[in-house]
């Protein structure tokens, strides 16, 4: 009996080509739209974490009392990307600074030391850090060595610089410049190994830190307007478990007992409230990818269906009982929704990358669930679409026959 | 009249089949203009967000200046208190607040201390103090800029000479020697294009969607249509007949599925828009064009087809739906 159905079903399919392959590329297409779409929806968040994640949202400058002058070190750096730092994967770059008085070309500036691009080695990781990794600042120039400045846009010198500090000179060339559209528009750049060499001074100021964090909730404003004590011993554990900005702000401040951590609140905040409104706008768009493509998969199923009404005459004319048509249209769909699954199952994953790649600029991954997910769904939607069939096998032979 | 009733007639005999195709096609519909409706709102949205980073103009300079926009006059002296240098500032402190909304102070204060200064002078939040003459409560706030090292008193500068400016154009500003803070403009580009390119994206993906569709339950009537192409043939009608017949049958159809279209990316993009962003719609007229154009083009290639198909067969061949 089994066989006979999957005989018949064939044969169905084979005489109806064209509606058969539309049947199965309507439900592969819909699905793959879905998978398209909610890998884009999905990443969208992140995406947009980091792509709002490239200026400096947190600055650590060290605590200095009347009897100690602190300065901060490489190993300081260390400490806050070690995985014993537990958010040390959300610190997406630290550029460290050094400020110095000097002079250029015999004209006072403001000279800052600091790391360009600098590969950090901590423990078996590394990772690249420094000025020229914060996304949202632009460099045009060549790749800046330890005998290169690189000016703020503010600034116009040209040809050699002849940097002074204290009566040390030294002799630098333009690299290039950067637009970071702060006041560090108005600095001088030059690498720390070299200011250092030139004042002997070995620690930093300051760290300028890009950091991605969670917009805050009623949680974190609870935190914030009643200070973390007040708590419950719940709260406070779903607190410090969220990467919120004042969470990063106080185990780096643990971390690094020594120094002040100051959040760019108006920074913050409006990475915050994108971040927030985007999130929701991507997850009510997401609904409704699902609702068209749902809807676009029934109705090719309906489609389908309608266009067999004639045959189920036909058959039942000839003696079928509705429930072996009933079985034979089902096994028909059966065969499309696994010739379907199978489409999306190899397809899905080079489009996602395409697509985001296209929209992004980088390339995501389709994730194993959604892709199972992506599988069953012309399974699921399928067996919607049977009370629909019933409804048409129910029909009287001779309506079925007109 | 004949025409007509020719066209309302064959609408009336295939509701069963445009019912569903209108439905498929009006989400599409609705799925496009939606994306392009957000899009074109996003703008909006991101500009409200900015608002958030508070002053982007920072102008020092004596007297009175020409300033467009959200701004607050500060009169800005350094004053020594105990052995520390502090920068003590009068101006409008409301006026303060609303243009730096990011600033977290408590209260209605008279006196503003950056949490820098207040570390130093250990100054608590809710202690009462009298400076330059003004008694209140200190309302330690936090800004994570060098206004940290402030004291703001609630008083009016007389002789101003600091701006702080909230303004979307804050190029006028610059030939003022004044310090613009721009910084978040570029995240907000880069943040628009991503945004756009997503929407277009979901739009695109809809537009195929929405002509598959409607050509794919065209199709499951391509015999009884090339039936009565070959009776109407047969009857004396040429090809520019059944082509109007044809055409005005499809225009009523993409009409019904634009209305549809329209009204539902009106709803969608409104609740996605108020509910997920807390934002208001503005209608483009774009939008509009987007959807009015894949509606007619989705069931013109559905026409065409059958037109083209109807061209190349024999009207015997039609009539004995071949």
């Amino acid at each position: 009996m089994f066989s006979f159905l999957i005989r018949i079903a064939f044969k169905a399919a084979f005489v109806q080509k064209f509606r058969f392959v539309s049947l199965t590329l309507a439900l592969a297409i819909a699905s793959l739209l879905l998978v398209v779409l909610s890998a884009l929806f999905l990443n969208a968040e992140s995406r947009m974490a980091v792509e709002l994640g490239g200026v400096p949202n947190l600055v650590v400058e060290p605590q200095n009392d009347l009897l100690n002058t602190n300065t901060l070190s490489v190993d300081d750096i260390r400490k806050i990307k070690a995985p014993e730092y537990f958010w040390h994967n959300n610190l997406a770059n630290i550029a460290p600074i050094t400020n110095s008085n000097a002079t250029a070309n015999g004209s006072p500036v403001k000279l800052a030391g600091t790391w360009f691009d600098k590969t950090l080695q901590v423990g078996d990781q590394q990772y690249a850090l420094g000025l020229l990794k914060f996304a949202s600042w632009k460099y045009t120039g060549t790749r800046p060595s330890a005998n290169s400045v690189i000016l703020g846009a503010n600034l116009t010198l040209s040809g050699p610089v002849v940097v002074s500090i204290n009566g040390n000179k030294e002799t630098f060339h333009v690299a290039g410049k950067i637009s970071t559209g702060s006041f560090w528009d108005n600095y001088v750049f030059i690498s720390s190994d070299a200011l250092s060499k030139m004042t002997g001074n070995k620690g930093f100021d300051k760290l300028l830190i890009s950091a991605l964090f969670k917009p805050n909730d009623e949680l974190a404003a609870k935190a914030e307007r009643m200070g973390e004590n007040k708590l419950s011993p719940e709260e406070y554990e779903k607190w410090m478990c969220s990467a919120y900005i004042g969470v990063v702000a106080k185990t780096l401040k643990e971390t690094l007992p020594t120094t002040v951590i100051k959040v760019q609140r108006r920074i913050t905040e409006v990475q915050a409230g994108i971040i927030k409104t985007s999130s929701g706008i991507f997850m009510a768009l997401f609904l409704l990818t699902l609702i068209a493509s749902l809807t676009a998969i029934y109705s090719a199923e309906k489609m389908y269906v309608a266009s067999h009404v004639r045959d189920f005459g036909i058959m039942t004319a000839l003696g079928a009982s509705p429930r072996k048509m009933f079985a034979q249209l089902l096994t028909e769909i059966a065969i499309a929704s696994l010739l379907s699954a199978l489409i999306i199952y190899f397809a899905s994953s080079p489009l996602v990358r395409y697509v985001s790649m296209a929209v992004y600029g980088i390339r995501f991954e389709a994730t194993t669930a959604l892709m199972v997910v992506a599988v069953l769904i012309p399974f699921a939607v399928s067996s919607l679409a049977l009370g629909f069939l019933r409804k048409n096998l129910r029909q009287d032979t001779i309506k079925l026959l007109n | 009249m004949l025409f007509h009733k020719i066209i309302l007639s064959s609408i009336k005999y295939r509701l069963g089949l445009y019912s569903p195709m209108l439905i498929a096609v009006a989400i599409s519909l609705c799925l496009i203009g939606a994306a392009s409706l957000v899009s074109s709102n996003f703008n909006h949205i991101l500009n409200r967000e900015m608002k958030k980073y508070g002053a982007n103009v920072i102008v020092k300079t004596k007297g009175k200046i020409p300033i467009n926009g959200q701004h607050v006059a500060l009169q800005v002296n350094d004053t020594v208190i105990g052995n520390r240098k502090i920068s003590m500032a009068s101006g409008s402190i409301k006026n303060l607040l609303q243009i730096n909304p990011a600033w977290t102070a408590k209260g209605a204060p008279s006196i503003m201390v950056g949490n820098q200064v207040a570390g130093e002078l250990n100054l608590k939040q809710g202690q009462t103090i009298e400076m330059h003459g003004v008694v209140g409560e200190v309302s330690v706030f936090e800004s994570g800029t060098d206004f940290d090292s402030f004291i703001f008193i609630d008083k009016k500068a007389v002789e101003p000479n600091m701006y702080m400016v909230r303004t979307d154009h804050p190029e006028q500003y610059r030939s003022m020697n004044a310090v613009i803070m721009e910084e978040m403009v570029r995240t907000k580009y880069a943040v628009l294009s991503s945004i756009k390119k997503l929407m277009f994206f979901i739009a695109l993906i809809s537009v195929v969607a929405s002509i598959t569709t409607v050509i794919n339950l065209c199709r499951v009537d391509a015999a009884s249509r090339r039936k009565e192409f070959g009776i109407f043939k047969s009857l004396g009608a040429s090809m520019f007949s059944i082509w109007k017949l044809l055409s005005f049958e499809f225009s009523i159809l993409a009409l019904v599925a634009f209305v549809a279209g329209l009204a539902g990316s009106v709803l969608l993009s409104w609740l996605v828009l108020y509910y997920a962003a807390g934002a208001s719609l503005t209608m483009n007229l774009q939008s509009v064009v987007v959807i009015a154009v894949t509606s007619l083009v989705s069931f013109s290639f559905a026409a065409l087809i059958f037109i083209i198909e109807s061209k190349r067969v024999h009207v015997m061949e039609e009539l004995r739906n071949e």
